[in-house]
């Protein structure tokens, strides 16, 4: 094994789990490019059912990685959903990380 | 760089999202379209009632839109862009409804026929080259594409309006049929994007949304 294919390696035991699952990445994805989004608006954009949306945002609310705020306006539920600092920083280096991975795979070939 | 790139794409798909309703193309297309009917018929006070589309487009929204879109606060950049839209729009307008007043207090004075004519009919190329422009500008602060093609099928009607006289007719009521010719195109191109919007976003039983 070469010492690149071993970084490459290395590179991806680093990836965090809780990012990487792909529906919590198209969330965090969506976070990332706004400021705050209602939970009517995730569903449509990361095109996963109500049952799966919630249950991903709560795994990522208990790593906290993103902020819910709940609340009732004319007896209507309203959910805002935001990364917080440490989402953010998360998934930058999400990004980061796997750039780093493609790189090296693509130059492994 | 790719993935900065594929971000940027996702955020523009996001911002986009908004406006893939057909409601501004159906708004734009109702004040052609109105603007153009109301200078053919004896119903001049059309043109006035054309700038209404502005409550239709704010309450459409609300009870279209938002509930099946939902609600969405953007980046900073985003709204800072936002606010510049806004302020360049107000004083596009403003700028607009001034040049409609000077030629109409001209319309109004005791000028020949033929020099009232020639003012009306420099307004009106006026009036078609600042929709034209402005449905640019909308396609480019709302980074939505189609409204480009609404741009330059005004212009290119604008040219050929220019270009080409038909014997025998008013240059005028070429310019007014332009006007709503062009109109009715926009507002039936909103219909189609607004079903298509429809299919996309079917309305949700408790959606979890309340507009502010």
């Amino acid at each position: 094994m070469s010492r690149d294919e071993g970084d490459g390696l290395r590179h991806i035991s680093e990836l965090d789990k809780l990012v990487h699952e792909p529906a919590r990445l198209a969330i965090m994805a969506q976070l990332y490019i706004v400021r705050s989004a209602d939970f009517l608006f995730l569903l449509p954009q990361t095109g996963l059912t109500t049952g799966n949306l919630s249950r991903h945002i709560s795994k990522l609310e208990e790593a906290g990685y993103v902020k819910v705020e709940k609340e009732f306006v004319n007896k209507k539920p309203h959910t805002i959903i935001q990364l917080t600092e440490e989402g953010r920083a998360v998934f930058r280096e999400y990004i980061e990380t796997m750039k780093d991975i493609m790189k090296e795979l693509s130059g492994s070939t | 760089m790719t993935s900065d790139m594929n971000l940027k794409e996702l955020e523009r798909k996001a911002w986009t999202a908004y406006f893939d309703d057909g409601i501004l193309d159906i708004s734009i297309g109702l004040f052609v379209l109105t603007f153009g009917i109301g200078m053919t018929t004896q119903y001049s006070a059309l043109t006035a009632l054309a700038w209404m589309v502005v409550f239709f487009f704010a309450a459409a929204k609300k009870s279209i839109t938002l509930p099946r879109v939902g609600l969405v606060t953007f980046s900073p950049e985003r709204e800072e862009r936002m606010k510049k839209e806004k302020s360049f729009f107000v004083v596009f307008f403003s700028i607009t409804a001034l040049l409609g007043l000077v030629f109409f207090l001209v319309l109004t004075t005791d000028l020949p026929q033929s020099v009232r004519s020639m003012v009306g009919e420099m307004a009106l190329v006026g009036y078609e080259l600042i929709i034209a422009v402005a449905i640019f500008l909308v396609g480019y602060w709302k980074q939505i594409r189609r409204f480009y093609v609404y741009a330059g099928f005004f212009l290119v009607v604008i040219v050929a309006g220019v270009l080409f006289d038909v014997p025998g007719v008013n240059p005028l009521t070429i310019m007014m049929y332009q006007f709503i010719g062009a109109g009715g195109l926009i507002l039936l191109s909103g219909f189609i994007v607004l079903a298509r919007f429809f299919r996309r976003y079917p309305g949700r039983e408790g959606g979890g949304y309340v507009a502010r």
